[in-house]
């Protein structure tokens, strides 16, 4: 059926030959300049699993205002600068940065009215009291409890500090504001720094070092913006005296930092590919002209971006990157049609035919099958939850179509008549498929395998995470001089705001049963929802309602005589048992935990992000709230697309054995130009584990590229055995085989792991199954008796 | 941790972010300038010191004037040792990483790290600036006047907005004929309470001992 549809398109082509080559110009001319018109996407989140914790996750990265931060540590390098010096440049950084981009900038801590606020924090006490507060309180007012802080008091007196005490000792000399000035603290840890207040900024133990905390609305997913942001910082900081130096650490440099890492590998492996393929032409073929054939998988390619693009609307720059990739896979045809046609070249006619379109014929078959072999094994990217692969699925797919369209019905055209010539010509006769080599391959297949078995699999997204490494060492440095520590997040949201600051309330309980209060950062038991501040209110006041006031009234009559204490001492502490609670009198802290969303409110509470503490604490929200956890989110994601690679690895394996057997009608057959499809993976899995490198997300996609092409080269060589073909079958593959290992080849000079992946996989598979196909598939038909040359 | 309760009102404030600039240091009118420049010439000589000391606190708490007798020892650029031996023994040394106090009482070395509670630092800041004599670098938060020119007398009231405005009213500083230490210094609050202290047979860069920096020490 194939070649009878190539046998039509090849008269209308014959008959019609310049509007042909005029069409395909032209296409690929209108190609060229949609390509100028094409917005591509460094959105991350694209090669990210569609899975519900990841979106989630993301969701909230994107539109919290805890990863818009930006953190910027500025160092006085020169022992000579004072440390005034330090904060009056660190001042004028802070006011240079764009608001726009910037809104809010803190520096530190500001200190104004401090009597006012610790009176305001006092006052507070009856408001967020609750029945084991209470119990503690109870607790000091006993006589002996009573005496002993009467008489540290006194000793406070005693310390240089003591001086600024007096206000407290009178208005609260059991110290009972201790509680929520411990809650307090615990939720100033939400920062995550180890930080000294000197003058009001934010500075680190050595002295040398101040911070600078500034909240972008840029999320960091967003590449165009994240690069925005970045080149104002670095402008600004270009500001910066001699003597000073600074550390950035946001987010948004990782994101920059991939794309650029992306663009310049690509722009790189273009580079090499384009010098590369044409030395290949003249050393393997001897014959530039058989340079249109590689030009074919390069229009295929501008005419598939275009297409793609009009279908999906979007394009993500990994798309892009695989480009080298897919022209390695698909110039495979045009090279299978270019050796055939040199294999018969001359005018004699076969069959009624042409002798060019006869050796085409002979060839449509077996390069019909390999194409959509690769095909149907890019078709199981879309059993993956990423959009990236869809993508990267789409634009293959079409780019090997149009390929092969053009190798079968545009590239017989434009080919010269030439004798075949370079190193592969003399290739198709010899002899290297003997016992012998099936019996080497085996071995060495056997003992890959056997090292396989130690292969490890390393699910962290952070082995192909392309972030420079000016840019690690930099959060390191800051990670050592700030004490930065990695905080996990319980997210409660809803509509109402008090309805989330409620359901945070009633988790609160449960969350210091997972995490000490010190280590737990919450806004809950500060800032209560009214019905919560009247029932507290309501119970301070049943407290001291009774006989309770007055025995500690008397209590503090006495000791306070026994210590020395004023008859009238302690009159401000009695009185403010009964005065009316304080609103929180830090509304700035609020904004740290509460966070107003499109969708709603949304209440945030921090702890520390271990894997034991988030699932404790996942397990304690229940359905009520979710937990945001960086650690966890890259074993979710990780595990995520390890169970993608699973359906992935399956669908292949049908589509790739299904369609092989379709083209071949016998079982033994598709199970031998399988052959080289699982050396491949074999040795890909063996080399690794020797090498000792992991295999990771990047090459487990890499790998069922590389299945895919094997194939091809199974089937090629089975079907010459199987139908006799004289077309140049082994030259053909073994020219496919360089063109590929060339186009990934490129890739090892990529800086982007993920990309040097891809690369490395696909050199050492691709180079297995060359072997497999060249010197056991023949040996294998033979031995199965599907040789038709014996 | 007990005796550090002083400072816990302070650490509330951690929690309060705001952007502070830096104020930039003014300069200060003749003659007050000059006296303050011949301080910062004589007491930058310092390098170390030790002195008796009486401090009287008059607080509305107590029923009487507490007279607190001890020793002050200091040795630049942020060792203070603070030894008290009457009413009762108690000693609190400062570095720049920790706090070491201790008291006869509970005979318990209490220890703290200043980088735990970050607003400890500015309080430490405030007191190294008075007890050094680095009056200079206190003109962006302080307002100053003569009240003597010889022996100097300067006296300090807090600027509008400055934090320590909460809690100050004034600070009065002594100096000795020679103008190289404190001879007096006098902290009146706003609630109305004051302290004195007075420093007495001072001695200007001594060999201090390892001794003068431990807690526990006997007089």
């Amino acid at each position: 059926m194939i070649e009878g549809w190539h046998d039509a398109a090849c008269r209308y082509s014959r008959r019609n030959r310049g509007k042909v080559v005029l069409a395909v110009a032209a296409l690929v001319a209108a190609g060229a300049a949609g390509l100028t018109l094409i917005r591509f996407d460094g959105n991350i989140e694209l090669m990210l699993p569609r899975h519900a914790a990841v979106l989630r996750n993301l969701d909230f990265l994107r539109t919290s205002n805890v990863s818009g931060k930006v953190v910027i540590s500025v160092k006085a390098a020169s022992p000579k600068a004072t440390l005034a010096e330090l904060l009056r440049a660190v001042d004028r950084l802070a006011r240079s940065l764009d608001p726009a981009l910037f809104p809010e900038v803190v520096t530190g801590v500001s200190a104004k009215d401090i009597g006012g606020r610790l009176e305001a924090i006092r006052r507070l006490l009856p408001a967020v009291a609750t029945p084991d507060d209470l119990a503690a309180i109870d607790g000091m007012l006993t006589r002996e409890a009573v005496a002993a802080k009467l008489r540290e008091n006194y000793r406070r007196m005693l310390a240089p500090g003591g001086m600024f005490a007096d206000a407290s000792l009178r208005s609260d000399p059991l110290g009972m504001t201790s509680i929520v000035l411990a809650r307090l603290k615990a939720a100033t840890d939400a920062l995550g720094f180890r930080v000294e207040i000197r003058d009001g900024h934010f500075v680190s133990a050595d002295g040398r070092h101040a911070l600078i905390i500034a909240s972008t609305p840029v999320a960091v997913t967003d590449a165009e913006g994240s690069r925005r942001i970045l080149d104002h910082l670095e402008s600004r900081l270009a500001g910066l005296p001699e003597w000073a130096g600074a550390d950035v650490a946001c987010g948004h440099a990782h994101t920059v930092s991939n794309e650029d890492v992306m663009k310049r590998d690509i722009r790189l492996t273009m580079a090499i590919a384009a010098v590369a393929f044409p030395v290949l032409l003249v050393a393997a073929i001897g014959d530039i002209g058989a340079a249109l054939v590689f030009v074919i998988p390069l229009l295929a390619i501008v005419l598939a971006v275009n297409l793609a693009y009009l279908l999906v609307g979007t394009l993500s720059y990994a798309v892009m990157g695989m480009g080298a990739v897919v022209a390695g896979i698909s110039v495979d045809y045009g090279i299978h049609v270019y050796v055939a046609l040199r294999a018969r070249r001359g005018g004699r006619r076969a069959g009624g035919r042409p002798a060019r379109e006869a050796a085409v014929r002979e060839v449509t078959g077996p390069v019909t099958a390999s194409a959509l072999t690769t095909a149907g094994m890019f078709l199981a990217f879309f059993f993956s939850r990423i959009e990236g692969y869809h993508q990267m699925a789409l634009f293959a797919i079409l780019s090997i179509l149009l390929s092969l369209a053009c190798a079968l019905f545009v590239l017989p055209h434009v080919l010269r008549e030439r004798r075949p010539g370079g190193l592969i010509a003399a290739m198709e006769g010899a002899g290297w498929s003997s016992g012998a080599a099936v019996a080497g391959w085996a071995a060495v297949t056997a003992a890959l395998v056997a090292c396989a078995t130690r292969i490890e699999f390393q699910s962290s997204m952070a082995a192909i995470d392309g972030t420079a490494p000016a840019i690690l060492r930099a959060e390191e440095r800051l990670g050592e001089v700030w004490g930065k520590k990695d905080l996990a997040v319980v997210v409660v949201e809803a509509k109402e705001r008090d309805d989330a600051l409620r359901v945070n309330e009633d988790l609160f309980p449960r969350m210091r049963e997972v995490v000490d209060q010190r280590s737990l950062a919450t806004i809950a038991g500060l800032d209560p929802v009214p019905e919560t501040r009247r029932r507290n209110v309501a119970r301070w006041r049943e407290f001291w309602r009774g006989s309770r006031e007055e025995n500690l009234r008397r209590l503090l009559g006495e000791e306070g005589a026994r210590a020395g204490y004023a008859e009238d001492a302690f009159e401000p502490f009695l009185a403010g048992l009964h005065s009316d609670p304080a609103g929180a009198p830090f509304s700035e802290l609020r904004e740290r935990f509460v966070q107003e969303t499109p969708a709603g409110t949304r209440v945030m509470s921090f702890f520390p992000d271990r894997a034991d503490l988030v699932r404790r604490m996942e397990a304690a929200a229940g359905d009520r709230a979710y937990v945001v956890s960086r650690n966890a989110f890259a074993d979710t994601v990780a595990r995520v697309v390890w169970e993608d690679m699973r359906r992935m690895t399956a669908a292949t394996v049908l589509f790739v054995a299904g369609i092989t057997f379709l083209f071949l009608r016998n079982l033994k057959a598709t199970g031998i130009a399988l052959v080289p499809a699982v050396t491949s993976v074999a040795w890909l899995l063996g080399f690794l584990a020797l090498l000792g490198l992991p295999l990771n997300v990047a090459n487990l996609v890499a790998n069922l590229v590389v299945m895919g092409l094997c194939v091809d080269y199974g089937i090629f060589m089975t079907y010459r055995s199987r139908y006799g073909l004289r077309t140049g079958t082994v030259r053909a593959v073994t020219l496919s085989a360089l063109s590929t290992l060339v186009g990934a080849g490129v890739l090892l000079f990529a800086r982007h792991p993920a990309l040097f992946s891809i690369g490395l996989t696909i050199m050492v598979g691709v180079t297995a199954g060359y072997i497999a196909s060249v010197l056991a598939v023949p040996r294998l038909c033979a031995m199965a008796g599907l040789d038709l040359r014996r | 941790m007990t005796g550090l309760r002083p400072f816990l009102p302070l650490l509330a404030c951690a929690a309060l972010a705001g952007a502070v600039p830096a104020a930039e240091p003014e300069k200060a009118p003749d003659p007050l300038g000059r006296a303050l420049d011949r301080i910062e010439a004589q007491v930058g000589s310092v390098r170390s010191l030790k002195a008796s000391f009486v401090q009287e606190k008059s607080l509305k708490a107590f029923r009487n004037t507490i007279t607190i007798t001890g020793t002050i020892c200091l040795e630049k650029p942020g060792r203070v040792a603070w030894h008290v031996s009457s009413p009762l023994r108690y000693s609190v040394v400062i570095t720049d990483e920790v706090i070491r106090q201790w008291d006869e009482e509970t005979r318990a070395v209490h220890e703290v790290r200043i980088s735990d509670f970050p607003v400890l630092r500015t309080v430490l800041d405030q007191m190294s600036a008075w007890f050094t004599g680095s009056y200079g670098a206190l003109l962006g938060e302080y307002e100053a006047t003569m009240a003597q020119e010889r022996p100097v007398i300067l006296e300090f009231r807090p600027r509008e907005g400055h934090p320590a405005g909460g809690v100050i009213r004034s600070v009065t500083v002594g100096m000795r004929e020679d103008e190289r230490y404190l001879e007096w210094i006098r902290i009146v609050e706003k609630s109305g309470d004051s302290t004195r202290i007075r420093f007495e047979n001072t001695v200007i860069n001594p060999k201090l001992e390892r001794s003068d920096f431990e807690v526990g020490r006997r007089d």
